[in-house]
């Protein structure tokens, strides 16, 4: 038996986008919505009122005696500020389809549906994880770009209508991993830098993978539920730090190198078992229990 | 065509099991009727035959191969259509468009056929249709699909008493050689007139598993009034007019199968069977 059959898998993901679009185009546009309303939060004042001193003060040291050059450097700077608040959505958009990747078999009649589907368990596995990750990312793009260009065809009317945002959350995503970004700047050896990007990619990537394991075992809930068991195991590790804090001073200290490296070992094993599970209860779903919340 | 051997299946280690050693064989052709009383495991059966549950113990084989492992060469040969079933908010015709392309032998006209005698078009949208009319339009589609195995569960539930009618004229019409359906339900008036084979179940066990032609050449059912002898009955059940009876056919007479009357005689006597075939 082939596991993977190109047309079929194609026929499984053209199912999978078009059988929802209604959904899907309310997903897209519940991202503009959010886009929106971060675009409204961040830049609202600075066009009513007009930049701070803050941004003015830095545009003046960045171009002195050139008050245009000035204007256009606060303003830049305004944007580069407000990339993260876009990212750390993109980041809660991502962690979100990942929860909701198996949403479609919360109900006996979806299960049944989907489960006898002619097709391997593998082609409707990866479709529904590939509109959860590449197609989140895609469609928080097309929310984001349409948000912006709202923003700055809306905010001339006040006042100011300043540039895109969309160029400085590129920025944001990459520099953190780029060879003169913030990370080389904390970890000048070669190898600790690549150490140091491979960990955030992992932890990245794990925060994915429990999502979107959590989201084939829950049928109820399974961001909100993930999300209180990920705060409690962080809370529950600080307080295990707290308490055992004087056994681990007398553990002996690792190089940087060493620990970065079991770390990323750590978190690959945690990864690759993860999307393991979540592969595996996906396989063997059922059309009645199985899940740990029946309906 | 479906081998189940030795099967035991629970839903949960503390729940009692549906089956327990059971053990059917389907044969490829024809309508089976498979009926029980509510809770003695039609559907359950069903979705194992579908590969939607993993048994305990044992094997349900369709075709030689495991359905639990729901490949798709087998998916592809087999359609369930559920009690419950949930259908996307799109046109009928996109909906046969998205999946059809997974049933090799899915025949469009068929389709179209099914739906114009259900009076549904292509254009009308799943989401905007009645519970009865989406029962029909899946109906249409799981005909269409032309498996060689096509499993219903409850399929008359939710339709009317005039589509009840052309449910069967469909289902009769779209019947080809060598395609077999299974049709659960408890509404046995709906299939009586359908069924080729009656397969009946209760508490998880094997009641009868007999073709309509058999059970007719042995058994007569009949309707007799109030106060004539039934001294040659194996079961009667009291009715408004007298009594109805289940007695062997020993003259040789044709009479209509009451499924309801069958199903009653071999709850309250499981060796009704044995009694019919014995020879005195």
């Amino acid at each position: 038996m082939k596991c993977f059959h190109l047309r079929r898998f194609g026929l499984v993901l053209r199912l999978d986008l078009l059988s929802g679009w209604k959904r899907n185009l309310r997903y897209v546009a519940s991202l503009y919505a959010g886009c929106l309303a971060i675009e409204f939060a961040n830049f609202y004042g600075p066009s009513r009122n007009g930049l701070s001193e803050h941004y003015l003060r830095l545009g003046e040291r960045a171009c002195p005696g050139q008050p245009d050059a000035a204007l256009a450097a606060a303003e830049r700077g305004l944007l580069a500020d407000n990339a993260p608040a876009f990212v750390a959505f993109l980041g809660f958009v991502l962690t979100l389809a990942a929860s909701a990747a198996f949403e479609n078999l919360r109900t006996k009649g979806g299960r049944t549906a989907y489960l006898t589907l002619p097709a391997t368990n593998t082609e409707k596995y990866l479709s529904r994880l590939l509109w959860a990750t590449v197609g989140a990312v895609i469609a928080f793009w097309i929310a984001f770009v349409a948000a912006d260009v709202t923003r700055m065809a809306l905010f001339p009317i006040l006042g100011h209508g300043y540039g895109s945002t969309v160029p400085y959350v590129f920025h944001e995503l990459t520099h953190f991993f780029s060879p003169d970004g913030y990370l080389n700047f904390h970890m000048p050896d070669a190898t600790e830098y690549l150490l140091g990007v491979a960990f955030l990619a992992e932890l990245l990537l794990l925060f994915h993978a429990v999502y979107l394991l959590c989201g084939t075992l829950l049928r109820r809930h399974p961001y909100l539920l993930t999300t209180l068991g990920l705060i409690a195991l962080g809370a529950l590790t600080v307080v295990l730090i707290d308490l055992y804090a004087q056994r681990l001073e007398r553990i002996p200290a690792f190089d940087p190198i060493t620990l970065l490296a079991v770390i990323d070992g750590v978190l690959f094993a945690a990864i690759v078992a993860c999307y393991a599970l979540s592969y595996r209860s996906f396989c063997r779903i059922q059309v009645v229990r199985h899940k740990w919340r029946r309906r | 065509m479906i081998q189940i051997d030795h099967l035991s299946f629970a839903y949960g280690g503390r729940r009692p099991a549906v089956f327990s050693d059971f053990a059917l064989t389907l044969e490829s052709g024809g309508i089976y009727g498979l009926l029980g009383k509510n809770g003695t495991g039609k559907s359950t059966l069903l979705y194992l035959i579908a590969g939607l549950l993993r048994p305990g113990r044992g094997s349900v084989r369709f075709l030689g191969q495991e359905t639990r492992s729901r490949r798709p060469e087998l998916l592809e040969e087999l359609y369930l259509l559920p009690e419950e079933f949930t259908l996307p908010p799109v046109s009928l015709r996109r909906y046969a468009a998205l999946n059809a392309p997974f049933y090799p032998r899915f025949s469009a006209g068929l389709f179209a056929q099914c739906l114009r005698d259900f009076d549904l078009a292509p254009t009308d949208n799943l989401a905007e249709l009645s519970m009865g009319q989406r029962k029909k339009a899946i109906v249409s589609f799981a005909l269409a699909t032309n498996t060689r195995l096509l499993l219903m569960d409850e399929p008359t539930n939710g339709l009317d008493i005039p589509s009840k009618s052309q449910f069967r004229r469909v289902v009769a019409r779209s019947m080809t050689e060598g395609r077999t359906l299974v049709v659960s339900t408890h509404q046995v008036h709906d299939v009586e007139a359908l069924i080729d084979r009656v397969v009946m179940l209760d508490g998880g066990r094997l009641l009868l598993d007999r073709s309509v032609a058999d059970i007719c050449a042995r058994l007569c059912f009949e309707e007799r009034p109030a106060g004539s002898p039934v001294d040659d009955a194996l079961y009667v059940q009291p009715t408004v007019h007298g009594n109805a009876v289940v007695r062997r056919n020993d003259d040789g007479r044709d009479t209509p199968l009451d499924l309801e009357l069958l199903f009653g005689a071999l709850l309250e006597r499981p060796d009704l069977w044995e009694q019919a075939t014995d020879k005195r």
